[in-house]
């Protein structure tokens, strides 16, 4: 795009975005969830003084979603921390799952469930995979009012990045303090649409890029023996 | 019953403290032991030159007293920023300090034999680890570990 196009496209976000805030601004400070989320309306206030400084929207969007998902954390409250464990099908992020449950994750703490797919055409997949590790969870102990499971869309189709970045930005966006994954990549979904990727890319990925603390549960010898002998 | 191992890769700055904090609150359950490991890069002797068979090669060994030196400040960061710690806790702990003729890959290398060696339920590092060396690549050893060790590995920022 045209550095002209592109600033006059940027200016009108900018002033759609000014609006939205004013409007969210109004209807915070006239008493609507002001009593609950007194932290909102700051959040809203400083959004607004980006927004006046004419940052980029990108950094605006960025700060916005780094100060909601702060302002999430704070609200969920309890002390509790909050777990992000991404599943994907394959044996190896259960056992993370399963491994974090029982080592790193408190009963306070909110646990969400995350699947990220590479097309929507895996929908149902992604939802059986969610169930799965809920059905886990729940055997495990975890109330159900602390299982959240969600699923997100790979952000482009470069599986490492797409699924990174994905995450990336859930953590980011929820306040997630704990990432939970296993090494072994994607499981079925990835396998079945795009090829094989270098071992433990994702998890390299993660560690390098995400702002939280990662845990990476490495698949187990007898483990990988067993899922080469279900591929086949 | 055994106890169970949390080995943490540590170093002399506030993060490995951050690292210490982090496992206490989050992975530690009574019994546990806290293994503190710290490693002291020491560079590969240069080789000057040499004519032919291998035993007339020249090399300059490194400096002893510099790793002298690397071992008492190590003694020193150990207690002060962490036994201190977990003794007012009556938390289990080893200190460990090793040095050896390394390279970058090679610490990666030892942090994941001692994992291995110790039967570590799970090892805490932080992202970036700083050797006395300052030359030496931030983030690599992260990036080894990440690959190679088979235990599961917690990586705080």
């Amino acid at each position: 795009m045209s550095q002209p196009a592109a600033k006059e496209m940027d200016s009108q976000v900018a002033a759609s975005l000014k609006q939205t805030l004013s409007l969210l601004h109004r209807a915070f400070s006239e008493g609507v969830g002001l009593t609950q989320f007194p932290q909102t309306l700051e959040v809203v206030k400083q959004l607004q003084q980006a927004v006046e400084r004419e940052e980029s929207v990108e950094a605006q969007v960025n700060m916005g979603s780094r100060m909601a998902g702060q302002q999430v954390a704070a609200a969920s409250g309890g002390g509790g921390k909050r777990v992000c464990c991404l599943v994907d099908g394959s044996s190896n992020s259960f056992d993370a799952l399963r491994w974090a449950l029982e080592h790193a994750v408190d009963p306070v703490d909110d646990i969400f469930l995350l699947t990220v797919t590479p097309h929507e055409i895996y929908a149902s997949e992604a939802e059986k995979v969610l169930k799965d590790a809920y059905d886990v969870c729940h055997n495990a102990g975890v109330k159900a009012a602390r299982l959240h499971p969600r699923s997100v869309a790979a952000s482009c189709s470069s599986a490492t990045r797409g699924v990174g970045e994905a995450v990336g930005h859930f953590v980011q966006g929820n306040g997630i303090e704990l990432l939970v994954l296993g090494s072994r990549g994607l499981g079925s979904i990835k396998r079945s649409l795009m090829g094989t990727l270098g071992m433990g890319s994702l998890s390299d990925f993660c560690v390098q890029r995400v702002r939280c603390p990662v845990l990476v549960v490495k698949e187990q010898p007898d483990q990988q023996q067993l899922s080469a002998a279900q591929e086949q | 019953m055994s106890r169970r191992v949390l080995l943490l890769a540590v170093d002399n700055s506030d993060v490995s403290e951050e690292v210490l904090e982090w496992s206490i609150s989050n992975v530690y359950k009574e019994g546990d032991e806290i293994h503190l490991l710290h490693i002291i890069p020491v560079p590969m002797p240069e080789v000057i030159g040499g004519i032919g068979a291998m035993d007339s090669i020249v090399t300059v060994d490194p400096d002893p007293a510099t790793d002298l030196k690397h071992i008492s400040e190590a003694k020193e960061f150990m207690k002060r920023r962490f036994v201190t710690k977990l003794a007012s806790r009556s938390i289990a702990y080893k200190v460990e300090i090793v040095h050896f003729l390394t390279d970058n890959d090679s610490i990666g290398e030892a942090i994941c034999k001692r994992a291995e060696a110790l039967n570590a339920a799970a090892v805490v590092m932080a992202k970036h680890q700083r050797g006395a060396i300052a030359e030496f690549f931030l983030g690599s050893v992260t990036k080894y570990c990440t690959h190679h060790i088979k235990q599961p590995l917690i990586v705080l920022h």
